[in-house]
């Protein structure tokens, strides 16, 4: 039961998006401007910083997951569809997972893009460790997303809910992002140290299941009024 | 605030010693001041119970604590380089070398005003929004007796 | 709370008397001499951020879960507390660490978590002040994760290879400065439970006035 309902309420969302695919474009035309930015900021007689690429990557991945988040529970509130939900007879936690694994798959689709475009830009050995990368942004990812899916839907009713969604993340999940960034910089060093990675993606991991156990207990009594 | 205390006789129960001589004086007459100020604010009636003014406690206490805390000798002490790196322990030493790099000092004492100034700020700004707040309560009050003053007369 | 008043002020006010006269008198540490006197205010206060924080998160989960109206005033208080006294440890840690350390900050895992910690309960602060009505609920959602923080800030510097000094340092104390620093801990904790009460106290007063209004709007 639960996990159906967390399957319908992410095959509602994708749909949605599928055939409008606002969203997406939006968020990974935001992403790839702010590596950019990000870019031009930080270069230096024509070449960027060391370790740049990590940073840029990762920031670009919070901004636009920022935006990301906004944009769903704003769909989400003009179609008043989040109390048709939070009506329905089935667990408050499943709506959760469900909106969650929405919006991880919306991101990890953009990353999918920036990660190309950030080995292009500045040179790094995307391809080396390519599973290790990849779970690494998915870890990161994930928890950055669970933190962010419940201050979102939380938020979905509070007034300046633009500014507070960023005021209210990223203290929290600046550590995810550090962890994060760290451990793409030692996959793109040269060689690519595996084990330092390894470390901080044990450490994603460990805040991924602290954020998500967190948010689904805390779920259930913000969302009710 | 100091300026409104008056001097009354109080006999003395505490003594501080600070390093300079004249500040002695001056300290330990202010401490005994605001004590008899805080001893003032507790009401002791016949039937053995406290009634606490806390109000007009609070702020003399918390002055009280400022000016003690301010109260640390600064001694001009020399002081070895120190190394980088995380530790382990805390050796203490007796004697200490003549030798100095960027003077303790200031740091010190710039540490301790800090902590009290915060301190202080806070509990005044506690103090200032309790008076507001039962300002309103106050008003809100009377409005309340009179509005039920006025439904008895139309009675 | 009432009657206890009048104890903790002046148990207060006797420990913080006590107090200069004390540290002065504590050992001098061998490599780095007055400026770690500091330490005698910078760790008591960062013991009660810990514990203002944890209070926080878990009046606030008992708030979020029990809808304890008087938890949600002294998780509001324990927050106010959290900043205060974080504020005091993150400008007396840099002051203590341009002299030890040769620089103001640097970002180790304990300086950086600390940081961090202490934006959550700002961030408290602020959604409880710009939230609009269901504000308190988004803020002890905020205190929870805040306290979910605590055990990470403690730990981080004996995980990570820091510059700030381990956990070791404490129990590992010197008996002349034991004594002295575990006064000052009493002092702070008497400091903080007088602060926390009279905070929840303002919130109490506040919600009876709003009850006021209400009855006085009724007529």
């Amino acid at each position: 039961m639960f996990f159906r309902v967390a399957w319908l309420v992410m095959r509602k969302d994708l749909t949605v998006e599928v055939r409008s695919r606002e969203i997406l474009y939006t968020t990974a035309f935001f992403a790839v401007a702010c590596v950019l930015v990000f870019s031009f900021a930080l270069v230096k007689e024509g070449r960027p910083l060391e370790d740049a690429a990590a940073g840029i990557l990762w920031i670009a991945v919070a901004f636009a997951g920022t935006l990301a988040l906004g944009r769903t529970f704003e769909r989400e509130r003009h179609s008043e569809t989040l109390r048709a939900l939070m009506l329905a007879p089935s667990p408050r936690a499943a709506i959760y997972v469900g909106k969650l694994l929405g919006i991880v798959l919306l991101l990890l689709v953009v990353e999918a893009v920036l990660v190309p475009l950030i080995g292009l830009l500045f040179n790094v050995p995307i391809l080396a460790r390519p599973l290790l990368l990849t779970g690494l942004l998915a870890a990161g990812t994930v928890g950055f997303a669970a933190v962010g899916t419940l201050f979102a839907a939380m938020l979905v009713r509070a007034r300046s809910r633009d500014v507070l969604l960023p005021v209210l993340l990223y203290p929290i999940t600046i550590p995810v992002v550090i962890g994060g960034v760290r451990g793409t910089a030692a996959l793109f060093e040269l060689p690519p140290s595996g084990e330092v990675a390894g470390m901080w993606m044990a450490l994603l991991l460990f805040f991924d299941v602290v954020f998500v156990t967190l948010s689904l207990w805390t779920f259930e009594p913000l969302m009710t009024e | 605030m100091l300026g409104v205390l008056k001097v009354q006789k109080v006999p003395e129960v505490l003594v501080l010693r600070v390093q300079t001589v004249p500040e002695v004086l001056v300290l330990r007459v202010l401490v005994l001041r605001v004590l008899q100020r805080v001893l003032n604010a507790i009401e002791v009636n016949a039937m053995f119970s406290f009634r606490f003014e806390w109000r007009s406690a609070v702020l003399p206490a918390v002055v009280v604590l400022v000016l003690l805390a301010s109260a640390v000798p600064v001694a001009a002490q020399p002081e070895q380089p120190s190394p980088a790196g995380a530790q382990e322990e805390f050796v203490p030493v007796k004697d200490l070398p003549h030798q100095e790099q960027l003077p303790g000092g200031p740091l010190v004492l710039a540490a301790y005003g800090f902590v009290w100034a915060v301190l202080l700020v806070y509990v005044w700004t506690i103090w200032r929004r309790l008076g507001k707040v039962e300002r309103e309560m106050r008003a809100l009050a009377g409005r309340l007796k009179g509005q039920q003053r006025g439904i008895e007369d139309r009675m | 709370m009432k009657r206890s008043y009048p104890f903790l002020v002046l148990a207060a006010v006797v420990l913080f008397a006590a107090a200069p006269i004390l540290v002065d008198r504590a050992p001098y540490e061998s490599t780095m001499g007055l400026v770690q006197k500091i330490f005698y205010y910078h760790v008591p206060s960062a013991m009660v951020m810990f514990l203002s924080a944890l209070v926080c998160g878990v009046a606030s989960a008992l708030y979020l879960f029990r809808r304890n109206a008087a938890a949600d005033r002294w998780a509001s208080a324990a927050a106010e507390l959290t900043v205060v006294f974080g504020l005091i440890v993150l400008v007396t840690g840099p002051l203590w660490a341009r002299k030890a350390w040769g620089v103001w900050w640097q970002w180790d895992a304990r300086l950086t978590s600390t940081l961090l910690m202490w934006m959550i309960f700002a961030a408290y602060l602020l959604v409880r002040r710009f939230g609009g009505p269901g504000a308190e609920k988004l803020a002890a959602a905020m205190a929870v994760f805040g306290m979910a923080n605590v055990p990470f800030v403690y730990v981080s510097v004996n995980i990570w290879r820091t510059i700030h000094p381990t956990t070791r340092v404490v129990p590992t104390l010197a008996p002349g400065m034991r004594g002295v620093f575990w006064f000052a801990v009493l002092a702070f904790m008497v400091l903080f439970a007088l602060l926390l009460a009279l905070r929840a106290r303002l919130e109490a007063r506040r919600a009876e006035v709003e009850e006021l209004y209400l009855m006085v709007e009724e007529d």
